[in-house]
């Protein structure tokens, strides 16, 4: 087991986000987590990198206990984030963006080969690495933000809404790259509002609702599942 | 003309200064969010330090490091105090380097003595002529360090793997945080940065202007102004700032009256806030938070 969260309530101020909430990830796998607006799955992932300290409750990765431990151990220990609206760093190009997704690593050599393996996966970065961030498409900002994910060498990669505000061709792209990282080895936990789409791509699946899991399975059941079907994939 | 480029040269001198201190300003703000009002106080430390520890038989070159080190460790100091009440707002937190700056004052009044310093220049009492006007050989280095001290920066936010963290943080600071940048240790940096920029602003003036324990004040709010001028967020802006503050404060006392001096930071600083509140270089006239 990579990931463990048991009971976990996160509050901000009197607002409850999160209440008593408990999943696991396997290694390898690919989780996917679908939720309505103001459901709690960004809350959950900024609590899950260090961003956001719970009320109560307690995170495991990889058998140790991270539930207080700094966002920038949690990096270093293989904990990735590609954030909602990506988070770039609009006026730094591209190229610095990526490095400093290696932040916190020391091996420089390996980290010149990790950015020529994302310029691999994503050509178009190599052209655009001396342009900023900021003037990228969605798409390329989107491959920036995933390249950027990868060059701290993640095990265990969350993805908050990567197919928001694209279009279809480049969320088919994106996630073709997630499938080739599970193939890789990585693991992934996807937060999706797009049901369908999370649902195609993940073996298990986690439902969220007003800050409570309500429902879980594989992700092929929980497709064919009638209420899930009624809430999230247009009936 | 001679005297026009006396008056030039002088202003440059001290806008140097203004740029050293404006500087700090939003190298502070950009890690912070915080508008650190006892930078003043750096430069003040910077020169009062410096003075007492050559009275106390120092040599020059490790009473010049040491006065730099203890005033970084007086912004680390500032840092901490901030830290300790970081759940407060950020007004609370600017006031409370108000109380610093107070503070600071104090003790440099308690510690040293009230009285008016000055330095031994570094590079003896000697000074070129350049198209009839004089500049001091310290006038001179006061530029140089100056210079030299905003390449290195320059160097650090566009080069350095440091600087570019930095960066990352006055952009995106939960962003930043993903990558594994402590905040901390950037907030850390930042207050020790700007106070050992202030000092040495401090350190190179005093031979030129003096220094007691009240010379913080003036110069920090000089500072804030260039720093304003240029853009809260912009230390190559708040450069900009303090030259044009230096030589518009250097005319006007050359041609109206020295008692005006003093009011030019102030009117320039006001007419920005009214007209370009995002400082000389910003595009939309917004600025971070
Ligand atoms: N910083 C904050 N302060 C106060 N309340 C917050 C904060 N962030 C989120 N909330 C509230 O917490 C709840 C969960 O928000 P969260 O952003 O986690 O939802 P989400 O599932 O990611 O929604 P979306 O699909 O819109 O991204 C919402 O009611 C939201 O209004
Ligand atoms: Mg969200």
């Amino acid at each position: 087991m990579i990931l463990l969260v048991e009971n976990l309530s996160v509050n901000y101020g009197r607002i409850e986000a999160l209440r008593d909430l408990s999943l696991h990830i396997d290694e390898g796998e690919i989780v996917a987590l679908i939720g309505a607006n103001g459901a709690g799955k960004t809350t959950l992932l900024r609590t899950l990198s260090g961003l956001v300290t719970p009320r109560s409750g307690k995170i495991e990765y990889l058998r140790k206990e991270i539930t207080r431990l700094p966002s920038d151990r949690r990096v270093e220990a293989g904990i990735s984030q590609v954030p909602e609206g990506r988070g770039l760093f609009a006026t730094l190009t591209v190229e610095d963006n990526l490095l400093l997704g290696a932040y916190t690593r020391k091996d420089q050599k390996e980290i010149v080969r990790d950015l020529e393996e994302v310029y691999r996966r994503f050509p178009i970065l190599k052209e655009k690495r001396k342009a900023y961030a900021g003037t990228l498409s969605g798409g390329q900002q989107q491959m920036v933000a995933v390249g950027r994910a990868l060059m701290s060498r993640p095990k265990l990669l969350l993805l908050d809404e990567p197919s928001m505000g694209l279009a279809p061709v480049i969320v088919e792209e994106i996630f073709e790259t997630l499938m080739q990282l599970r193939e890789e080895g990585t693991t992934i936990f996807l937060v999706e509002q797009n049901a369908h789409l999370a649902l195609d791509h993940s073996d298990r699946a986690y439902v969220l609702e007003n800050g409570r899991i309500v429902q879980a399975g594989g992700s092929d059941a929980l497709r064919k599942d009638e209420s899930v079907q009624a809430a999230y994939l247009g009936g | 003309m001679t005297e026009l480029f006396a008056f030039l040269l002088t202003g440059l001198t001290v806008g140097f200064v203004y740029a050293l201190v404006g500087m700090g300003f939003t190298v502070i703000y950009n890690a912070s969010g915080i508008i650190n009002f006892a930078q003043g106080e750096f430069v003040m430390a910077g020169g009062m330090i410096m003075v007492f520890l050559l009275a106390g038989g120092i040599p020059y070159l490790p009473a010049y490091l040491l006065a730099i080190g203890l005033t970084a460790l007086l912004g680390v100091l500032l840092w901490k105090l901030t830290d300790l009440s970081r759940d407060s707002s950020q007004e609370s937190l600017i006031i409370l380097t108000l109380g610093y700056a107070i503070f600071l004052r104090g003790a440099a009044e308690v510690v040293f003595d009230k009285e008016l310093h000055t330095l031994p220049p570094l590079l003896g009492e000697g000074h070129l002529t350049i198209l009839g006007a004089t500049l001091s050989y310290q006038a001179l280095l006061v530029m140089a360090a100056s210079v030299l001290i905003v390449a290195g920066l320059w160097f650090f936010f566009r080069r350095t793997r440091t600087g570019k963290a930095m960066i990352a943080v006055s952009l995106d600071p939960d962003a930043a945080r993903l990558m594994g940048i402590s905040l901390k240790k950037i907030w850390v940096l930042s207050f020790s940065l700007a106070a050992a920029i202030a000092s040495v602003g401090g350190i190179l003036l005093t031979p030129i202007t003096s220094t007691n324990y009240e010379v913080g004040i003036m110069l920090g709010l000089k500072g804030f102004a260039a720093a304003i001028t240029g853009g809260l967020s912009n230390p190559f802006g708040a450069v900009a700032g303090g030259l044009i503050l230096g030589i518009m404060e250097a005319l006007v006392a050359g041609y109206l009256s020295s008692e005006y001096k003093d009011a030019v930071a102030f009117v320039i600083m006001l007419l920005i806030l009214f007209f370009r509140p995002g400082g000389l270089f910003s595009h939309r006239g917004v600025q971070r938070v």
